[in-house]
């Protein structure tokens, strides 16, 4: 999976140049990744420089519909799912149909015997598991699959990497310390976890815009579960009732992450000037414990955690150790 | 006869009966009455699907909660919480706490992704289905092996293609 984030990142870097608009960049690299090793091949968003298809404009656009009805579900029965007129965005038709087509010509190539060799991405995987039981899987169900990847790891992700650029670009001081530790660092290209996991500021810089900016700044709700739920305060809610907390508003709780929550401040994620270790550990925990729930949390926990982190760090790494990075004013 | 006047007079009437009752009830009966929040969302979500479409719902929520402390009555039938030590408890791993069903009638690809219940029913249905593939087949477990078995391997092992 490694080799195909680094690939596109490769890409996306030597495809960059002045020009280019970041927040474009940064936005159509995630979705780009996710292609790669779902399809092994790119959407063509770094390629060709646009949005291919308009799958990240109806994808947008889907998500400005469910977004709201997520709140009040019975009325997707009036807009979108009434029998008479729907009103609601266009079905995701594009990329399931893009994907459909991806999973016949794969399977017309290995027909005719090339693509043998197994190779690290899904849909070869989910081909090589619909051979294997043909008569549970078909080629809707290796599209379903292959789509969750698509779905999953295109907004959240770019959502947090546009994040990154648009905090550092507004606080030179953070981009300033960056630069610093990026260029005192001899990195490959495109980054290796592995030279960039242990770098101290890009981590924090990281952990802060993810705060500051979570991907789902939305309430996950839950049922209470039967005999309901009794709060430390001993108000009770009765089982049935829907509870629910966003990472906005917790990834901004002032006893965790200190008066200044509402800034970004990358430093809060290192020790402060004559702190004692064991209280910057006890802090540190704590902050990344709560931090840590912009993934969710427990058994539906974000799955796409950690290749998303793999991701956002190689990405800036990258970037950032090459270019330098400002605002231009437009108006 | 009845007028029109009348009429409405005593549909306007019967309307307030019924806001003033609702009011009455929210106000000395019902199980949520401890929890403060925005007087519409005693009576609808409307207003939260409004909030959300301005798109700063997070910005809302903080307010709220400023307000109103760590319990936030935002909807009929709905709390929302700030306490993070509750994470732990809300999104527990072992006997976790059922997701609202949000689509009900979508895609099952729609569902798959959020992970509602059907969803999780229509796994359980495939119980005669083979071991090997019903290990391979639940896709949210599938990539959750495979997320977690590559992340060991990239995270500490990442040698480059």
């Amino acid at each position: 999976m490694e080799g195909h984030v680094r690939e596109t990142i490769g890409w996306a870097t030597v495809s960059a140049d002045a020009s280019v608009g970041w927040h474009w960049l940064t936005a159509v690299v995630a979705w780009d990744v996710t292609a790669n090793i779902s399809f092994g091949r790119h959407y063509g968003f770094i390629d060709q420089g646009k949005d291919v298809n308009n799958l990240i404009v109806d994808s947008t656009k889907g998500l400005y519909y469910f977004a709201p009805v997520s709140q009040i579900p019975w009325i997707d029965r009036l807009l979108d799912k009434n029998p008479f007129v729907r009103i609601g965005p266009k079905p995701t038709l594009t990329g399931v149909m893009y994907a459909f087509q991806v999973v016949a010509q794969y399977q017309a190539e290995r027909a005719e015997g090339k693509n043998q060799a197994p190779v690290a991405n899904s849909l070869d995987r989910y081909l090589r598991l619909k051979e294997e039981y043909p008569d549970i899987v078909n080629d809707a169900q290796v599209v379903n699959w292959l789509m969750l990847n698509v779905l999953a790891g295109g907004d959240t992700t770019s959502a947090t990497m546009r994040a990154v650029v648009y905090y550092l670009s507004k606080n030179p001081k953070a981009y300033e310390k960056l630069m610093r530790e990026l260029d005192s660092t001899k990195l490959s290209f495109p980054a290796q976890w592995k030279e960039i996991k242990d770098l101290p500021y890009l981590d924090a810089v990281m952990r802060e815009a993810l705060r500051i900016n979570p991907g789902i700044a939305m309430i996950f709700e839950r049922v209470v579960p039967e005999g309901g739920f009794t709060l430390p305060d001993g108000r009770y809610i009765p089982a049935g009732t829907k509870v629910g907390m966003n990472p906005a508003v917790t990834n901004r709780n002032l006893d965790v992450f200190g008066e200044d929550a509402n800034e970004f401040n990358p430093d809060r994620w290192l020790p402060k000037e004559g702190e004692i270790p064991q209280a910057f550990d006890i802090r540190l925990r704590r902050m990344r414990e709560v931090a840590d729930f912009v993934f969710g949390g427990g058994g539906r926990v974000c799955m796409g955690r950690y290749l998303a982190t793999l991701e956002i760090y190689k990405l800036f790494a990258t970037l950032y150790s090459i270019f330098d990075v400002s605002l231009k004013i437009t108006r | 006869m009845l007028t029109a006047t009348q009429a409405g007079a005593q549909l306007l009437c019967g309307a307030l009966f019924l806001l003033a009752a609702k009011w009455l009830w929210e106000a000395f009966f019902s199980p949520l009455r401890a929890f403060d929040g925005p007087a519409l969302a005693k009576v609808t979500d409307i207003w939260r699907a409004v909030a959300t479409a301005r798109y700063n719902v997070d910005v809302t929520h903080r307010r709220l909660h400023q307000q109103y402390g760590s319990a936030v009555r935002i909807g009929p039938n709905c709390i929302s919480i700030s306490d993070p030590n509750l994470i732990r408890t809300i999104y527990a791993t072992k006997n976790p706490w059922i997701k609202v069903i949000i689509f009900r009638r979508s895609s099952i690809m729609l569902e798959m992704l959020m992970g509602t219940e059907r969803y999780v029913q229509t796994q359980r249905c495939t119980d005669q289905w083979p071991t090997s593939f019903k290990r391979l087949q639940c896709p949210r477990r599938r990539l959750a092996h495979e997320v977690h078995a590559s992340n060991s391997r990239f995270l500490d092992n990442d040698q480059g293609p």
